[in-house]
C-alpha cells in the first residue's frame, strides 16, 4: 500500500503522522535534524500554575504517540534528493547517513516549518554584545531547563524586565514584513509564567498593536490593570543601548524620547521563511509566494504548518491534522 | 457509499466546510443548521443530508454511538451518529435600518454605493478579528470607485494577523486614512457625524460622512451561536486531548477562537475537526487513564486535591473515582497516593507538563 511522506517532524508533521496512524494509514517522517519535535523541543510549559494553553505540550504528546506507533516510520538526519512523479504518486528519494532510500508516496505533506528571526541580524538590538538581551527562544530554553530565569550577567533573579514585541516582524527592512501571529500569544503566556515564578519581577511590555489569538484582546490590559508590577508601553523601541544594564530607547505617544534600563530585555522574535523553501518548491514542483512561503496547487502535495506562513502551535497542529485528512482521502480513493 | 454518520452542527461556513470534508473522506455527513441556504453559503450540498431550520437539543451516548435529539418547529427527531462536529460561529448582525448607515457585512456583500464622497468605517470595541481584514479590504475597494471618495477607518487597534499586515500598506497607498481611537467615540445619525480623539496625535477628529459603515458597536444579537449552551460553554478540551477536541470525547469543536477565526483558520479548523471525527468514527480509540484499586484506596483524597486536570473525584465511601475523559495520564496522583492505590496502565505523559507538576508541588 502507498504511504504518505511527511517532510518535517515538528508540530504539524507529527500531527499529520498521528492522525494518519489513527486512521490506519502508514506514513514516513523525513526529518533533517537528529530528533523529532522541531522548534517545540525548546519551549517551556507556561502553566502558572494552572495550564494556560500555551500549546507547547501538543508536539510532545504527538511525538510520544508517533514514536509508539508502528504505522509511523521516522527517518532522521534525512534529506530529500529527488522526486519522480508517477501516475500513482511520487517516488521520493531520501538520503540518510545509512544510504539512499526510495519512498513510494501516494501523497506528500510538506511541514518543514520556519526559522525564528535571529536578532543579531538587527545591529540596533545589540543582542550579541549584551548578554542580558535575550530572544524569547533563549528565555523559553532557560525556563524549560531551570524552571526559573536569572540575569545572565549577574546570575541573580531579574527585578526589571522588558518584553519587546514584533522583533523581526512587521518590518520591511529586517526580518519579515508580515505579522508573525504567534508572538503576542506566547509573550503574554511567558509573562504570566515569569510573574508567577518571580513575585518581585516588574514586567514592561513594549508593543504597537496587541494581537493575541484565542485570548481576549483585552486580557493584557486587564492584567496590567490588576497587577501593579505589569506595565504597558505602546511603542516600538528604536534601539538597545548596551551597558552594564541594557537600556531601551523609545518614543512615547507624546513624541518625546525616553531611555530606560532593565535587568533583562526579552525580544519577542517572529518567524522568517526557511531558507530551504525555494529548493523544496523546485523538488516538488510547487511555488514559493512573494513572502517566501510554500504554496501548492498540486493535489498530492499538501503544505502544513509554518512553512506555509506564520502561525501558532495550535494552528500548525490543526493544519497537520487537516492535511492528514486530505491525504487519507487521496490514498483511499486509489485503493 | 455508506460510511459512519457524523453530525455537524453550526450556522455558517465552518459547518459547511466540515460537512463537505466529511463527505469527501467517505463518511455520511448530517448538517444541522438554523437557516439554509444563507447568504455566503453554497446553495446546494450534494451528498450531504441537510436538516435546515433544525437545532441540536441534546446529545446522549458516546463515541461511536451518539444519539442526537434535533428539534424543528417543536418536533424532535433522533439522529444516530458516530461522532459530532460543533461549528459555532457568530452570524452577521442584521442590516442597519438607519439611512446612511450600513453594517460591515452588508457593505461587503452589497458594495459601497457609487455616489459616496465621504466614507467612514468604524470598528467598535466588539469588532472581532476577521472584521479588521474585511474593513481594510472594503476601504481599498472604496478608494478605487470612480468617484474617488475620501475613506477613513476608525479603530482602536490594527488587528492584522500574518500576511494581512501587508494590506495596511496597500490601504495607505490607496489613500485610506487610519484614525486610531482612544476613549469614547461619538456617533450621531442626524446629521451623520463621527467624532473621536486620534492617538498618538491627540487631535480631535470630526467627520460628517455620507456613509457610515460600522461593526462591533454592540454585541447584541450579532453573536447568535448554534447548539445547546452546555455543549459550548467552556468545552474546549485540554491540550493533550489533541486539536479541536472538547471535554466530551467524540465531540469536536472548530472555529473556537475567541473573537472569531480568520478565514484560513476557520477552514483549517473545520477540516481538522472533520478529519478527527472521521478517524474516530472509523476506529474508536481507547485511551489510558489512571486506575484506582478500590481495595487499597483509603479515601484520603490526596489525588482529588492534586490532579491538575480535575479528573479525580470522591466516589462512594469517599474512595477516589477517575474520570477517564478528563485524565491525562500525567501520573501526578500515582506518585502522591499514600496507599499505592493508583496506577497508570501505560507510561505517563512526558515533556513540558513536568513543569506544571513542579508548579503544583
Ligand atoms: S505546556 Fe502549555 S498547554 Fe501544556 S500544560 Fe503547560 S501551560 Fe498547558
Ligand atoms: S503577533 Fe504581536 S508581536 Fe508578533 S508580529 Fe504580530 S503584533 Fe507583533
Ligand atoms: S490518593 Fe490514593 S488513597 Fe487517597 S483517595 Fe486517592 S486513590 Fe484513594
Ligand atoms: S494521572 Fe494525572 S490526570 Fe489522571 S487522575 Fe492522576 S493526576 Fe489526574
Amino acid at each position: 500500500m502507498r504511504q504518505v511522506v511527511i517532510l518535517g517532524g515538528g508540530a504539524a508533521g507529527l500531527a499529520a503522522s498521528v492522525e494518519l496512524s489513527r486512521r490506519g494509514l502508514v506514513s514516513t517522517i523525513v526529518e533533517r535534524s537528529p530528533t523529532l519535535g522541531g522548534r517545540s523541543l525548546d519551549l517551556a510549559c507556561k502553566g502558572s500554575p494552572a495550564c494556560v494553553r500555551c500549546d507547547a505540550c501538543y508536539p510532545h504528546d504527538l511525538r510520544r504517540e508517533a514514536s509508539g506507533s508502528e504505522r509511523v516510520h521516522v527517518m532522521l538526519r534525512a534529506e530529500v534528493e529527488e522526486v519522480r512523479w508517477t501516475p500513482e504518486g511520487a517516488e521520493v528519494k531520501v538520503s540518510t547517513p545509512d544510504g539512499m532510500t526510495i519512498l513510494e508516496a501516494g501523497a506528500v505533506i510538506l511541514a518543514t516549518g520556519s526559522t525564528p528571526f535571529d536578532p543579531s541580524a538587527d545591529p540596533r538590538l545589540h543582542s550579541q554584545d549584551c548578554p542580558d538581551v535575550l530572544s524569547s527562544l533563549d528565555v523559553e530554553r532557560r525556563l524549560a531547563a531551570a524552571n526559573r530565569l536569572t540575569v545572565p550577567s549577574t546570575g541573580r533573579p531579574p527585578q526589571e524586565m522588558a518584553i519587546v514585541q514584533c522583533v523581526g516582524s512587521r518590518d520591511v527592512k529586517r526580518g519579515a514584513p508580515y505579522c508573525s501571529k504567534a508572538c503576542c500569544k506566547y509573550a503574554y503566556k511567558l509573562g504570566l509564567r515569569l510573574r508567577h515564578l518571580h513575585p518581585d519581577l516588574r514586567l514592561t511590555f513594549f508593543f504597537m498593536d496587541w494581537r493575541p489569538l484565542e485570548d481576549a484582546r483585552k486580557a493584557l490590559e486587564a492584567w496590567a490593570a490588576a497587577d501593579s508590577q505589569v506595565r504597558l508601553v505602546r511603542s516600538r523601541p528604536a534601539e538597545v543601548i548596551p551597558g552594564e544594564r541594557p537600556t531601551l530607547r523609545y518614543a512615547t505617544p507624546r513624541e518625546s524620547v525616553e531611555e530606560e534600563s532593565f535587568d533583562i530585555v526579552m525580544l519577542s522574535v517572529g518567524m522568517v521563511p526557511c531558507s530551504a523553501n525555494p529548493r523544496l518548491a523546485e523538488l516538488f514542483g510547487i511555488d514559493v509566494d512573494a513572502l517566501g512561503h510554500l504554496r501548492s496547487d498540486r493535489e498530492r502535495v499538501l503544505v502544513a504548518g509554518t512553512s506555509g506562513g506564520p502561525k501558532d502551535i495550535r494552528e500548525s497542529v490543526e493544519e497537520g491534522t487537516a492535511a492528514a485528512g486530505l491525504a487519507a482521502r487521496i490514498l483511499e480513493a486509489k485503493d | 457509499m455508506s460510511g459512519p454518520t457524523i453530525l455537524v452542527v453550526g450556522p455558517g461556513k465552518a459547518a459547511v466546510d466540515a460537512a463537505i470534508e466529511i463527505r469527501d473522506q467517505g463518511a455520511e455527513a448530517v448538517l444541522v443548521i438554523p437557516r439554509f441556504p444563507y447568504p455566503g453559503l453554497p446553495e446546494v450540498l450534494p451528498g450531504i443530508d441537510v436538516l435546515s431550520e433544525h437545532e441540536l437539543l441534546r446529545l446522549d451516548g458516546g463515541p461511536g454511538d451518539f444519539r442526537a435529539h434535533v428539534i424543528s418547529s417543536g418536533n424532535v427527531t433522533e439522529v444516530h451518529c458516530a461522532a459530532v462536529v460543533m461549528a459555532p460561529e457568530p452570524l452577521p448582525p442584521m442590516p442597519s435600518g438607519t439611512a446612511g448607515v450600513m453594517t460591515l457585512h452588508q457593505a461587503c456583500c452589497e458594495g459601497i454605493p457609487h455616489s459616496v464622497q465621504q466614507l467612514v468605517i468604524f470598528l467598535g470595541p466588539e469588532a472581532d478579528r476577521p472584521s479588521f481584514v474585511r474593513a481594510v479590504d472594503l476601504a481599498i475597494k472604496a478608494c478605487a470607485l470612480p468617484a474617488h471618495p475620501r475613506v477613513w477607518l476608525f479603530s482602536e487597534e490594527m488587528q492584522a494577523y500574518g500576511a494581512d499586515e501587508l494590506l495596511y500598506a496597500d490601504a495607505q497607498a490607496a489613500g485610506v486614512t487610519f484614525v486610531r481611537t482612544n476613549g469614547p467615540v461619538t456617533l450621531n445619525t442626524d446629521p451623520l457625524r463621527i467624532g473621536a480623539v486620534d492617538i498618538p496625535s491627540e487631535v480631535p477628529i470630526n467627520i460628517l460622512p455620507d456613509l457610515l459603515v460600522t461593526d462591533g458597536v454592540t454585541d447584541s444579537e450579532a453573536l447568535s451561536r448554534s447548539g445547546p449552551a452546555q455543549l459550548l460553554e467552556g468545552t474546549v478540551g485540554h491540550v493533550s486531548m489533541g486539536p479541536v477536541a472538547t471535554m466530551r470525547e467524540g465531540v469536536f469543536l472548530c472555529s473556537s477562537y475567541d473573537g472569531g477565526a480568520l478565514e484560513g483558520e476557520s477552514r483549517t479548523g473545520a477540516r481538522a475537526a472533520a478529519a478527527r471525527a472521521v478517524t474516530l468514527a472509523l476506529n474508536p480509540l481507547t485511551r489510558s487513564a489512571a486506575v484506582v484499586d478500590r481495595d487499597k484506596c483509603s479515601a484520603c483524597l490526596t489525588c482529588v486535591r492534586s490532579c491538575p486536570f480535575l479528573a479525580a473525584r470522591p466516589g462512594d465511601e469517599g474512595k477516589a473515582v477517575i474520570d477517564s475523559t478528563l485524565c491525562q495520564a500525567c501520573g501526578v496522583c500515582v506518585g502522591g497516593c499514600p496507599s499505592r492505590a493508583l496506577s497508570l496502565p501505560e507510561d505517563g505523559t512526558m515533556g513540558p507538563k513536568a513543569g506544571l507538576k513542579e508548579g503544583l508541588e
